[in-house]
């Protein structure tokens, strides 16, 4: 079974803010791969982990949000 | 009509960096994308959202046939040219995992973060965003309960 939810798990407070603005790409609990698109990370852990699955997503830096009325 | 419940579960909601250097935290949630091949992402989810959002990338590499155009209107009101689709999700904790399949815009600028908004995702579960524990807890339920043979 795939682990997805420990890969989840382990994006902490220090990995989220190092990264923060990239797309990152964790396999096994490490994140493998950051870059500033979805694609460049996918490709490096395509060619890096083949097999593996990774956990892919966008880590947000940003102003606070408010919805508009 | 009764509504029968399955097990809850949770997850943490994850930090965010601010531009100020200050860290907040904001509900996401895993989840696996399913198409041409399968693809775990980390995903905002936004109750404020009426739609559900994902990168034109992944909407290729997933093979989501384009089933419209639109526009989506973010804060401030100013809109992002979008294609529509439908993908396939699985989601869910422990022994609870459940695939449906959700509406999806595509919008045409490349850096979007993924993002899973109301239409087709919540009416699965009751979602509670506890800010004081900073989880996020889902219920999913069942409705079309059998009860004496009759739909109740």
């Amino acid at each position: 079974m795939h682990n997805i939810i420990s890969n989840f798990e382990s994006l902490s407070e220090e990995r989220v803010t190092k990264y923060a603005g990239e797309w990152v790409a964790v396999v096994d609990n490490i994140i493998v791969a950051h870059a500033k698109s979805f694609k460049e990370v996918y490709d490096i852990v395509k060619k890096q982990y083949p097999g593996k699955r990774p956990l892919i997503g966008k880590l947000p830096e940003s102003l606070p949000v408010v919805l508009s009325l | 009509m009764f509504y029968l419940y399955k097990m809850a579960f949770s997850l943490k909601y994850k930090p965010v960096k601010l531009k100020s250097g200050n860290v907040i935290y904001r509900p996401m949630i895993p989840l696996t994308l399913e198409g041409n091949e399968k693809i775990d992402v980390f995903a905002i989810l936004d109750s404020g959202s009426d739609i559900s959002i994902i990168p034109k990338d992944i909407a290729t590499i997933l093979g989501i046939k384009n089933t419209g155009e639109n526009e989506i209107f973010g804060i401030g009101g100013n809109s992002l040219r979008s294609s529509e689709g439908i993908a396939k999700i699985s989601f869910g904790k422990g022994h609870e995992f459940y695939s449906f399949n959700i509406p999806v815009f595509i919008p045409e600028k490349e850096d979007v973060a993924i993002i899973i908004g109301r239409q087709g995702f919540f009416e699965h579960f009751d979602i509670t965003f506890s800010e004081a524990t900073r989880r996020i807890i889902f219920k999913k339920f069942n409705v079309d309960i059998k009860f004496n043979n009759k739909t109740v």
